[in-house]
Protein backbone atom coordinates (compact mmCIF):
# COMPACT_ATOMS: atom_id res chain seq x y z
CA UNK A 1 0.00 0.00 0.00
CA UNK A 2 2.92 2.13 0.97
CA UNK A 3 4.22 1.64 -2.38
CA UNK A 4 1.30 2.32 -3.93
CA UNK A 5 0.88 5.55 -2.44
CA UNK A 6 4.42 6.49 -3.15
CA UNK A 7 3.77 5.56 -6.59
CA UNK A 8 1.00 8.22 -6.53
CA UNK A 9 2.55 10.90 -4.82
CA UNK A 10 5.05 11.01 -7.88
CA UNK A 11 2.36 11.10 -10.26
CA UNK A 12 0.44 13.96 -8.46
CA UNK A 13 3.35 16.22 -7.92
CA UNK A 14 4.61 15.82 -11.56
CA UNK A 15 0.96 16.98 -12.70
CA UNK A 16 0.67 19.66 -10.43
CA UNK A 17 3.89 20.89 -11.37
CA UNK A 18 2.58 21.89 -14.92
CA UNK A 19 -0.70 22.88 -13.86
CA UNK A 20 1.10 25.12 -11.19
CA UNK A 21 3.30 27.18 -14.30
CA UNK A 22 0.03 27.96 -15.35
CA UNK A 23 -1.69 28.97 -12.36
CA UNK A 24 1.50 30.77 -11.55
CA UNK A 25 0.83 33.25 -14.71
CA UNK A 26 -2.43 34.03 -13.88
CA UNK A 27 -1.77 34.77 -10.48
CA UNK A 28 0.64 36.95 -10.93
CA UNK A 29 -1.30 39.17 -14.06
CA UNK A 30 -4.24 39.17 -11.58
CA UNK A 31 -2.09 40.47 -8.75
CA UNK A 32 -0.21 43.24 -11.28
CA UNK A 33 -4.13 44.50 -11.67
CA UNK A 34 -4.86 44.52 -8.13
CA UNK A 35 -1.91 46.67 -7.19
CA UNK A 36 -2.84 49.17 -9.88
CA UNK A 37 -6.51 49.16 -9.35
CA UNK A 38 -6.62 49.63 -5.45
CA UNK A 39 -4.67 53.10 -5.99
CA UNK A 40 -6.33 53.79 -9.62
CA UNK A 41 -9.83 52.91 -8.96
CA UNK A 42 -12.61 55.05 -7.14
CA UNK A 43 -14.34 53.50 -4.79
CA UNK A 44 -16.71 53.42 -1.66
CA UNK A 45 -17.43 50.44 0.46
CA UNK A 46 -17.50 49.11 4.30
CA UNK A 47 -14.74 46.32 5.11
CA UNK A 48 -14.51 44.70 8.52
CA UNK A 49 -10.52 44.34 9.42
CA UNK A 50 -9.58 42.04 12.09
CA UNK A 51 -6.09 41.59 14.04
CA UNK A 52 -5.30 39.79 17.18
CA UNK A 53 -8.07 39.55 19.18
CA UNK A 54 -9.71 42.86 18.01
CA UNK A 55 -12.16 43.39 15.39
CA UNK A 56 -13.33 46.98 13.29
CA UNK A 57 -15.65 47.96 10.73
CA UNK A 58 -14.56 51.20 8.43
CA UNK A 59 -16.05 52.89 5.68
CA UNK A 60 -13.52 53.68 2.96
CA UNK A 61 -14.35 56.37 0.32
CA UNK A 62 -10.88 56.05 -2.29
CA UNK A 63 -11.06 58.55 -5.17
CA UNK A 64 -8.10 59.00 -7.94
CA UNK A 65 -8.58 61.77 -10.24
CA UNK A 66 -6.56 64.57 -11.42
CA UNK A 67 -5.78 66.02 -8.21
CA UNK A 68 -4.14 62.26 -7.45
CA UNK A 69 -5.38 59.61 -4.76
CA UNK A 70 -7.50 60.79 -2.06
CA UNK A 71 -8.82 58.74 1.10
CA UNK A 72 -11.07 58.96 3.78
CA UNK A 73 -11.73 56.19 6.26
CA UNK A 74 -13.83 56.54 9.15
CA UNK A 75 -13.94 54.07 12.26
CA UNK A 76 -18.04 52.50 12.47
CA UNK A 77 -17.01 50.93 15.31
CA UNK A 78 -15.61 52.32 19.15
CA UNK A 79 -14.60 56.07 19.57
CA UNK A 80 -15.42 58.18 16.46
CA UNK A 81 -12.89 59.08 14.06
CA UNK A 82 -11.93 59.64 10.89
CA UNK A 83 -8.33 60.09 8.58
CA UNK A 84 -8.31 61.61 5.66
CA UNK A 85 -5.31 61.59 3.22
CA UNK A 86 -4.30 63.23 0.51
CA UNK A 87 -0.92 63.52 -1.38
CA UNK A 88 0.08 65.80 0.68
CA UNK A 89 -0.72 64.98 4.18
CA UNK A 90 -2.75 62.58 6.84
CA UNK A 91 -5.02 64.19 8.92
CA UNK A 92 -6.93 63.02 11.65
CA UNK A 93 -10.17 64.14 12.79
CA UNK A 94 -11.30 63.13 16.64
CA UNK A 95 -13.36 64.49 19.54
CA UNK A 96 -11.28 67.11 21.78
CA UNK A 97 -11.96 64.94 24.65
CA UNK A 98 -10.41 61.61 22.97
CA UNK A 99 -7.37 60.12 24.03
CA UNK A 100 -4.98 62.02 21.66
CA UNK A 101 -2.90 59.14 21.17
CA UNK A 102 -5.40 57.76 19.30
CA UNK A 103 -5.17 59.71 16.59
CA UNK A 104 -0.96 59.86 17.03
CA UNK A 105 -0.32 56.05 17.49
CA UNK A 106 0.16 54.33 13.94
CA UNK A 107 -0.60 51.57 16.39
CA UNK A 108 -4.26 52.89 15.91
CA UNK A 109 -3.89 54.19 13.23
CA UNK A 110 -4.49 53.13 9.58
CA UNK A 111 -3.33 54.32 6.03
CA UNK A 112 -5.07 52.92 3.26
CA UNK A 113 -6.53 49.69 3.07
CA UNK A 114 -5.29 46.79 5.34
CA UNK A 115 -4.05 43.93 3.41
CA UNK A 116 -2.95 45.42 0.18
CA UNK A 117 0.12 43.99 -0.91
CA UNK A 118 3.22 45.95 -0.93
CA UNK A 119 3.65 45.04 -4.85
CA UNK A 120 6.30 46.76 -6.04
CA UNK A 121 6.60 47.72 -10.22
CA UNK A 122 6.98 44.15 -11.76
CA UNK A 123 6.59 42.06 -8.81
CA UNK A 124 10.69 41.95 -9.27
CA UNK A 125 11.86 38.56 -6.95
CA UNK A 126 8.43 38.01 -5.96
CA UNK A 127 9.12 34.60 -7.65
CA UNK A 128 11.97 33.33 -5.17
CA UNK A 129 10.22 34.30 -2.53
CA UNK A 130 6.91 32.98 -2.87
CA UNK A 131 4.76 30.68 -4.60
CA UNK A 132 1.58 31.84 -6.53
CA UNK A 133 -1.29 29.62 -6.97
CA UNK A 134 -4.99 30.45 -7.95
CA UNK A 135 -7.63 29.15 -5.75
CA UNK A 136 -11.46 28.79 -6.30
CA UNK A 137 -13.75 31.33 -7.31
CA UNK A 138 -15.61 32.88 -3.97
CA UNK A 139 -18.38 35.38 -3.31
CA UNK A 140 -17.56 38.58 -1.40
CA UNK A 141 -19.68 41.07 -0.66
CA UNK A 142 -22.26 40.22 -3.25
CA UNK A 143 -19.56 39.89 -5.80
CA UNK A 144 -17.50 37.02 -7.37
CA UNK A 145 -14.37 37.09 -6.38
CA UNK A 146 -11.02 35.04 -7.81
CA UNK A 147 -8.89 33.25 -5.03
CA UNK A 148 -4.96 34.14 -4.98
CA UNK A 149 -2.83 32.74 -3.02
CA UNK A 150 1.10 33.93 -2.19
CA UNK A 151 3.42 31.45 -0.22
CA UNK A 152 6.02 32.02 1.40
CA UNK A 153 9.08 29.67 0.29
CA UNK A 154 10.63 30.02 3.56
CA UNK A 155 9.52 30.91 7.59
CA UNK A 156 11.01 34.30 6.99
CA UNK A 157 8.28 36.03 5.57
CA UNK A 158 4.53 35.93 5.88
CA UNK A 159 1.83 35.09 2.58
CA UNK A 160 -1.30 35.81 1.68
CA UNK A 161 -4.62 35.01 0.19
CA UNK A 162 -6.31 37.09 -1.46
CA UNK A 163 -9.98 37.56 -3.08
CA UNK A 164 -9.46 39.50 -6.33
CA UNK A 165 -13.09 40.79 -8.12
CA UNK A 166 -11.26 40.19 -11.93
CA UNK A 167 -13.24 42.93 -13.75
CA UNK A 168 -11.41 45.48 -11.73
CA UNK A 169 -8.79 43.50 -10.19
CA UNK A 170 -10.31 45.22 -6.94
CA UNK A 171 -9.07 43.42 -3.55
CA UNK A 172 -12.22 41.98 -1.50
CA UNK A 173 -10.61 40.06 0.72
CA UNK A 174 -7.38 39.37 2.35
CA UNK A 175 -5.66 37.26 4.92
CA UNK A 176 -1.77 37.54 6.42
CA UNK A 177 -0.37 34.08 7.15
CA UNK A 178 2.05 32.37 8.32
CA UNK A 179 3.85 29.25 6.44
CA UNK A 180 1.71 27.10 8.59
CA UNK A 181 -1.31 28.90 7.86
CA UNK A 182 -1.89 30.70 11.17
CA UNK A 183 -3.76 33.81 11.03
CA UNK A 184 -2.35 37.26 11.93
CA UNK A 185 -4.62 39.67 10.14
CA UNK A 186 -7.52 39.77 8.02
CA UNK A 187 -10.20 42.13 6.19
CA UNK A 188 -13.37 41.58 4.17
CA UNK A 189 -15.10 44.09 2.28
CA UNK A 190 -19.03 43.42 3.22
CA UNK A 191 -20.38 46.17 1.22
CA UNK A 192 -18.54 48.51 -1.81
CA UNK A 193 -19.29 50.38 -5.08
CA UNK A 194 -17.44 51.60 -7.97
CA UNK A 195 -18.54 55.30 -8.43
CA UNK A 196 -18.00 57.01 -11.61
CA UNK A 197 -16.94 60.07 -9.73
CA UNK A 198 -16.50 60.82 -5.84
CA UNK A 199 -18.08 64.15 -5.05
CA UNK A 200 -15.62 66.24 -3.08
CA UNK A 201 -17.81 66.27 0.29
CA UNK A 202 -17.80 62.97 0.27
CA UNK A 203 -14.16 63.12 1.13
CA UNK A 204 -14.49 65.94 3.61
CA UNK A 205 -14.77 65.00 7.30
CA UNK A 206 -18.31 64.86 8.41
CA UNK A 207 -17.16 65.50 12.23
CA UNK A 208 -16.87 69.28 12.49
CA UNK A 209 -17.15 72.09 15.00
CA UNK A 210 -16.75 72.30 18.47
CA UNK A 211 -15.67 69.96 20.42
CA UNK A 212 -13.53 67.98 17.21
CA UNK A 213 -9.74 68.62 16.54
CA UNK A 214 -8.52 67.75 12.82
CA UNK A 215 -4.71 67.34 13.68
CA UNK A 216 -2.09 66.59 11.39
CA UNK A 217 -0.14 63.24 11.43
CA UNK A 218 3.71 62.55 10.19
CA UNK A 219 3.55 64.58 6.94
CA UNK A 220 5.95 63.80 3.93
CA UNK A 221 6.92 67.24 4.41
CA UNK A 222 10.37 65.41 5.96
CA UNK A 223 10.96 65.64 2.12
CA UNK A 224 12.12 68.89 2.23
CA UNK A 225 14.50 67.67 5.52
CA UNK A 226 16.58 65.27 3.64
CA UNK A 227 20.26 64.73 4.30
CA UNK A 228 23.00 62.35 3.64
CA UNK A 229 22.81 59.15 4.01
CA UNK A 230 25.89 57.60 6.38
CA UNK A 231 26.36 54.76 4.03
CA UNK A 232 28.69 53.28 6.87
CA UNK A 233 25.72 51.91 8.70
CA UNK A 234 25.68 48.47 7.48
CA UNK A 235 23.40 45.22 7.80
CA UNK A 236 25.89 42.52 8.20
CA UNK A 237 23.24 39.46 7.82
CA UNK A 238 21.04 39.72 5.54
CA UNK A 239 18.48 37.18 5.55
CA UNK A 240 18.03 35.24 2.56
CA UNK A 241 16.23 37.14 -0.39
CA UNK A 242 16.20 40.40 1.21
CA UNK A 243 17.89 43.65 -0.30
CA UNK A 244 17.74 47.03 0.41
CA UNK A 245 16.10 49.08 -1.75
CA UNK A 246 16.37 52.50 -0.10
CA UNK A 247 18.37 54.70 2.11
CA UNK A 248 17.96 57.89 3.46
CA UNK A 249 18.62 60.44 6.53
CA UNK A 250 16.12 63.02 7.37
CA UNK A 251 14.65 64.52 10.62
CA UNK A 252 11.26 62.91 11.63
CA UNK A 253 8.75 63.84 14.23
CA UNK A 254 9.54 63.12 17.92
CA UNK A 255 13.35 62.64 17.21
CA UNK A 256 15.76 65.33 18.32
CA UNK A 257 18.62 64.05 15.68
CA UNK A 258 18.24 62.72 12.13
CA UNK A 259 17.17 59.45 11.45
CA UNK A 260 18.47 57.09 9.02
CA UNK A 261 15.90 55.29 7.40
CA UNK A 262 17.23 51.91 5.76
CA UNK A 263 14.23 49.99 3.44
CA UNK A 264 14.61 46.51 2.86
CA UNK A 265 12.30 43.78 0.50
CA UNK A 266 12.08 40.64 -0.07
CA UNK A 267 9.80 41.55 -3.28
CA UNK A 268 6.88 42.00 -1.21
CA UNK A 269 7.47 42.41 2.18
CA UNK A 270 8.97 45.61 3.55
CA UNK A 271 11.11 45.95 6.65
CA UNK A 272 12.34 49.21 7.79
CA UNK A 273 15.74 49.90 9.42
CA UNK A 274 15.53 53.13 11.72
CA UNK A 275 18.98 54.24 13.19
CA UNK A 276 19.18 57.68 15.04
CA UNK A 277 21.74 58.99 17.89
CA UNK A 278 20.49 58.65 21.48
CA UNK A 279 21.79 60.80 23.96
CA UNK A 280 20.81 59.79 27.01
CA UNK A 281 21.65 55.79 27.52
CA UNK A 282 18.81 55.59 29.37
CA UNK A 283 16.77 56.17 26.54
CA UNK A 284 18.56 53.10 24.32
CA UNK A 285 16.07 50.62 24.47
CA UNK A 286 16.16 46.91 24.30
CA UNK A 287 12.70 45.72 23.01
CA UNK A 288 10.43 43.93 21.11
CA UNK A 289 6.69 43.77 20.15
CA UNK A 290 4.43 42.85 17.68
CA UNK A 291 0.61 43.94 16.20
CA UNK A 292 -0.84 42.13 13.55
CA UNK A 293 1.99 40.36 11.78
CA UNK A 294 4.10 43.46 12.24
CA UNK A 295 6.74 42.95 14.58
CA UNK A 296 9.43 45.57 15.57
CA UNK A 297 12.74 45.04 17.72
CA UNK A 298 14.42 47.77 19.13
CA UNK A 299 18.34 47.47 19.97
CA UNK A 300 21.25 49.82 21.09
CA UNK A 301 24.87 49.63 19.11
CA UNK A 302 27.01 52.38 21.23
CA UNK A 303 25.29 55.69 20.80
CA UNK A 304 22.46 55.01 18.58
CA UNK A 305 19.62 53.09 18.65
CA UNK A 306 18.69 50.33 16.45
CA UNK A 307 14.92 49.93 15.33
CA UNK A 308 13.42 47.34 13.20
CA UNK A 309 10.10 46.80 12.25
CA UNK A 310 7.91 44.96 9.15
CA UNK A 311 5.36 42.77 8.30
CA UNK A 312 7.56 39.49 8.79
CA UNK A 313 7.93 37.09 11.12
CA UNK A 314 9.80 38.16 14.49
CA UNK A 315 12.76 36.14 13.32
CA UNK A 316 13.21 37.84 10.76
CA UNK A 317 13.06 41.27 12.41
CA UNK A 318 15.26 39.87 14.98
CA UNK A 319 17.77 38.68 12.91
CA UNK A 320 18.08 42.32 10.84
CA UNK A 321 18.49 44.41 14.15
CA UNK A 322 21.02 42.11 15.35
CA UNK A 323 23.16 42.41 12.54
CA UNK A 324 23.08 46.35 12.25
CA UNK A 325 26.34 47.97 12.26
CA UNK A 326 28.65 50.95 11.52
CA UNK A 327 31.70 49.96 9.62
CA UNK A 328 34.05 52.98 11.08
CA UNK A 329 35.07 54.51 13.89
CA UNK A 330 33.03 57.13 14.84
CA UNK A 331 29.15 56.96 13.76
CA UNK A 332 27.84 60.39 12.59
CA UNK B 1 6.41 16.17 30.10
CA UNK B 2 8.12 18.93 31.91
CA UNK B 3 7.67 22.78 31.98
CA UNK B 4 10.19 23.37 29.98
CA UNK B 5 8.30 21.14 27.29
CA UNK B 6 5.44 22.74 27.86
CA UNK B 7 7.15 26.38 27.04
CA UNK B 8 8.83 25.00 23.83
CA UNK B 9 5.80 23.51 22.50
CA UNK B 10 3.72 27.04 23.26
CA UNK B 11 6.63 28.63 21.47
CA UNK B 12 6.10 26.51 18.91
CA UNK B 13 2.69 26.84 18.26
CA UNK B 14 3.32 30.63 18.39
CA UNK B 15 5.93 30.52 15.74
CA UNK B 16 8.74 31.64 18.00
CA UNK B 17 10.62 28.37 17.95
CA UNK B 18 13.73 28.67 16.17
CA UNK B 19 14.24 26.34 13.23
CA UNK B 20 16.63 23.75 14.60
CA UNK B 21 14.55 23.74 17.70
CA UNK B 22 11.17 23.46 15.25
CA UNK B 23 13.05 20.52 14.13
CA UNK B 24 13.67 18.72 16.91
CA UNK B 25 10.15 19.39 18.69
CA UNK B 26 8.59 18.07 15.40
CA UNK B 27 10.98 15.15 15.56
CA UNK B 28 9.66 14.26 19.26
CA UNK B 29 5.87 15.26 18.51
CA UNK B 30 5.80 12.68 15.90
CA UNK B 31 6.93 10.08 18.36
CA UNK B 32 5.03 11.37 21.94
CA UNK B 33 0.99 10.89 20.88
CA UNK B 34 0.94 12.53 24.27
CA UNK B 35 2.90 15.86 22.87
CA UNK B 36 0.97 15.96 19.99
CA UNK B 37 -2.25 16.31 21.63
CA UNK B 38 -1.03 19.07 23.91
CA UNK B 39 0.49 20.84 20.37
CA UNK B 40 -2.95 20.27 18.97
CA UNK B 41 -4.95 21.86 21.84
CA UNK B 42 -2.66 24.38 22.37
CA UNK B 43 -3.37 25.40 18.20
CA UNK B 44 -6.86 25.85 19.83
CA UNK B 45 -6.33 27.46 22.51
CA UNK B 46 -4.73 30.17 20.58
CA UNK B 47 -7.39 29.91 17.91
CA UNK B 48 -10.32 30.46 20.19
CA UNK B 49 -8.20 33.50 21.46
CA UNK B 50 -7.64 34.86 18.58
CA UNK B 51 -11.32 34.53 17.01
CA UNK B 52 -10.34 32.05 14.66
CA UNK B 53 -12.81 29.57 15.06
CA UNK B 54 -14.51 29.17 11.71
CA UNK B 55 -11.41 27.73 10.59
CA UNK B 56 -12.23 24.41 13.03
CA UNK B 57 -12.88 21.17 11.57
CA UNK B 58 -16.23 20.57 10.93
CA UNK B 59 -17.63 17.99 13.46
CA UNK B 60 -17.68 14.75 11.30
CA UNK B 61 -13.97 15.28 10.04
CA UNK B 62 -12.47 12.87 12.47
CA UNK B 63 -15.74 10.60 10.93
CA UNK B 64 -14.06 10.67 7.32
CA UNK B 65 -10.74 10.38 8.37
CA UNK B 66 -11.75 7.29 9.74
CA UNK B 67 -13.85 6.43 6.88
CA UNK B 68 -10.86 6.96 4.38
CA UNK B 69 -8.54 4.92 7.25
CA UNK B 70 -11.10 2.05 6.79
CA UNK B 71 -10.90 1.76 3.12
CA UNK B 72 -7.36 0.93 3.71
CA UNK B 73 -7.70 -2.16 5.21
CA UNK B 74 -3.84 -2.70 4.85
CA UNK B 75 -3.46 0.77 6.53
CA UNK B 76 -5.05 -0.56 9.50
CA UNK B 77 -3.41 -4.13 9.52
CA UNK B 78 0.10 -2.49 9.73
CA UNK B 79 1.23 -1.56 13.54
CA UNK B 80 0.80 2.29 13.58
CA UNK B 81 4.77 2.46 15.02
CA UNK B 82 6.07 0.77 11.81
CA UNK B 83 4.12 3.79 9.67
CA UNK B 84 4.95 6.38 11.32
CA UNK B 85 8.55 5.34 11.00
CA UNK B 86 8.16 4.96 7.41
CA UNK B 87 6.71 7.83 6.98
CA UNK B 88 8.31 9.87 9.13
CA UNK B 89 11.66 9.02 7.74
CA UNK B 90 11.74 11.73 4.84
CA UNK B 91 10.87 14.35 7.05
CA UNK B 92 14.30 15.07 8.14
CA UNK B 93 15.55 16.84 5.31
CA UNK B 94 12.15 18.42 4.78
CA UNK B 95 10.33 21.60 5.68
CA UNK B 96 8.39 22.65 8.50
CA UNK B 97 5.44 22.24 5.98
CA UNK B 98 6.15 19.44 5.55
CA UNK B 99 6.77 18.12 8.93
CA UNK B 100 3.52 19.18 10.20
CA UNK B 101 1.88 18.04 7.73
CA UNK B 102 2.61 14.59 8.06
CA UNK B 103 3.16 14.63 12.03
CA UNK B 104 -0.51 15.81 12.22
CA UNK B 105 -1.45 13.04 9.83
CA UNK B 106 0.32 10.20 11.78
CA UNK B 107 -1.54 11.46 14.88
CA UNK B 108 -4.40 11.73 13.53
CA UNK B 109 -4.43 8.04 12.74
CA UNK B 110 -3.21 7.09 15.83
CA UNK B 111 -6.04 9.10 17.55
CA UNK B 112 -8.69 8.77 15.60
CA UNK B 113 -7.80 4.75 15.36
CA UNK B 114 -9.59 3.82 18.92
CA UNK B 115 -12.68 5.80 20.33
CA UNK B 116 -11.98 4.59 23.25
CA UNK B 117 -8.62 6.59 23.24
CA UNK B 118 -9.19 9.14 26.20
CA UNK B 119 -7.07 11.62 24.30
CA UNK B 120 -9.42 11.99 21.82
CA UNK B 121 -11.37 14.80 23.35
CA UNK B 122 -13.68 17.15 21.85
CA UNK B 123 -11.05 19.55 22.10
CA UNK B 124 -8.48 17.68 20.30
CA UNK B 125 -7.46 19.80 17.41
CA UNK B 126 -5.45 17.75 15.95
CA UNK B 127 -7.39 17.52 12.83
CA UNK B 128 -7.35 20.95 12.72
CA UNK B 129 -3.65 22.04 11.81
CA UNK B 130 -4.12 19.54 8.94
CA UNK B 131 -7.12 21.79 7.53
CA UNK B 132 -5.36 24.90 8.06
CA UNK B 133 -1.53 23.34 6.71
CA UNK B 134 -3.54 21.95 3.46
CA UNK B 135 -5.55 25.67 3.78
CA UNK B 136 -2.66 27.64 1.55
CA UNK B 137 -3.54 25.07 -1.60
CA UNK B 138 -7.30 23.48 -1.98
CA UNK B 139 -6.96 19.83 -2.27
CA UNK B 140 -5.02 17.04 -1.72
CA UNK B 141 -2.62 18.17 -4.65
CA UNK B 142 -1.30 20.60 -3.48
CA UNK B 143 -0.85 20.07 0.22
CA UNK B 144 1.10 17.46 -1.46
CA UNK B 145 3.40 19.74 -3.30
CA UNK B 146 3.81 21.83 -0.56
CA UNK B 147 5.22 18.80 1.42
CA UNK B 148 7.33 17.89 -1.41
CA UNK B 149 9.56 21.96 -0.84
CA UNK B 150 11.85 22.01 1.32
CA UNK B 151 12.57 25.33 3.00
CA UNK B 152 16.52 24.72 3.03
CA UNK B 153 17.08 28.28 3.59
CA UNK B 154 15.53 29.14 6.98
CA UNK B 155 17.28 26.12 8.63
CA UNK B 156 21.09 27.98 8.08
CA UNK B 157 19.70 31.13 10.36
CA UNK B 158 21.80 31.19 13.24
CA UNK B 159 20.41 31.34 16.71
CA UNK B 160 19.36 34.30 17.65
CA UNK B 161 21.41 35.27 21.51
CA UNK B 162 18.70 37.06 22.83
CA UNK B 163 15.92 35.52 25.12
CA UNK B 164 12.31 36.52 25.15
CA UNK B 165 12.33 35.75 28.94
CA UNK B 166 15.60 38.04 29.40
CA UNK B 167 14.67 40.77 31.75
CA UNK B 168 16.53 43.64 29.79
CA UNK B 169 14.30 42.89 26.78
CA UNK B 170 11.28 44.93 27.34
CA UNK B 171 8.16 45.50 25.32
CA UNK B 172 8.07 48.21 23.24
CA UNK B 173 5.67 51.00 24.44
CA UNK B 174 3.10 51.25 20.78
CA UNK B 175 2.55 54.62 21.56
CA UNK B 176 5.52 55.86 21.75
CA UNK B 177 6.05 58.82 20.03
CA UNK B 178 9.13 58.04 18.53
CA UNK B 179 7.71 54.41 17.33
CA UNK B 180 4.63 56.10 15.85
CA UNK B 181 6.64 58.32 13.49
CA UNK B 182 8.76 55.10 12.21
CA UNK B 183 5.45 53.39 11.76
CA UNK B 184 4.11 56.48 9.93
CA UNK B 185 7.47 56.78 8.18
CA UNK B 186 7.62 53.04 7.15
CA UNK B 187 4.04 52.49 5.74
CA UNK B 188 4.78 55.71 4.27
CA UNK B 189 7.86 55.26 2.36
CA UNK B 190 6.47 52.06 1.11
CA UNK B 191 3.44 53.21 -0.02
CA UNK B 192 6.43 56.02 -2.23
CA UNK B 193 5.28 59.17 -0.35
CA UNK B 194 8.65 59.34 1.36
CA UNK B 195 11.95 60.07 -0.73
CA UNK B 196 11.77 56.44 -1.49
CA UNK B 197 11.28 54.64 -4.62
CA UNK B 198 7.59 54.20 -5.05
CA UNK B 199 6.08 51.39 -4.64
CA UNK B 200 2.38 50.78 -3.98
CA UNK B 201 2.02 50.11 -0.49
CA UNK B 202 -1.21 50.57 2.36
CA UNK B 203 -0.40 49.20 5.90
CA UNK B 204 -2.97 48.58 8.69
CA UNK B 205 -2.40 48.36 12.09
CA UNK B 206 -5.76 49.15 13.54
CA UNK B 207 -7.16 52.76 13.83
CA UNK B 208 -8.50 50.60 16.53
CA UNK B 209 -10.56 52.55 19.64
CA UNK B 210 -9.76 49.80 22.25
Amino acid sequence: MLRRLHLMCVVVALLATATAAASEQAAHALLQKMARAVDELNYEGVFVFAHDQRMETLQIIHARDERGSRERLVALTGSPREIIKDEDSIICVRPDDLDPALCLDPGKSLLGLPGVLPLRQGLDGLGENYRLRLGEQQRVAGLSCQEVSIIPRDHLRYGYQLCIHEPTGMLLQSRLLSREGRIFEQFMFTRIEFPARVADERLQPRMRGEGVTARPMETPSARTQVMEPDLRWRIGEMPPGFQVTGVSRRLMAASPHPVQHMILTDGLATVSVFVTRMDRPEDRLRGLTRSGGLHAVVLPWGEYQVTVLGEVPEATVRLIAESVFHDGENAR
Amino acid sequence: MTTTKEERLSALVDDEAEAFETRRLLDELAKNPEDLARWGRYHLIGDVMRGNLDRTAPPDFSARIMAAVAEEPQLLASSSRTLQGRLLKPVAGMGMAAAVAVAVLVGLQNFTGDPADPRMEPAMAGAEPVIRAAQWDPGQRNALQSMLEPDARTAQIQHSPLEHGSQQFLRIDMGDARFSSYLINHAESAVGRGPMPPHVRTVGHGFMGD
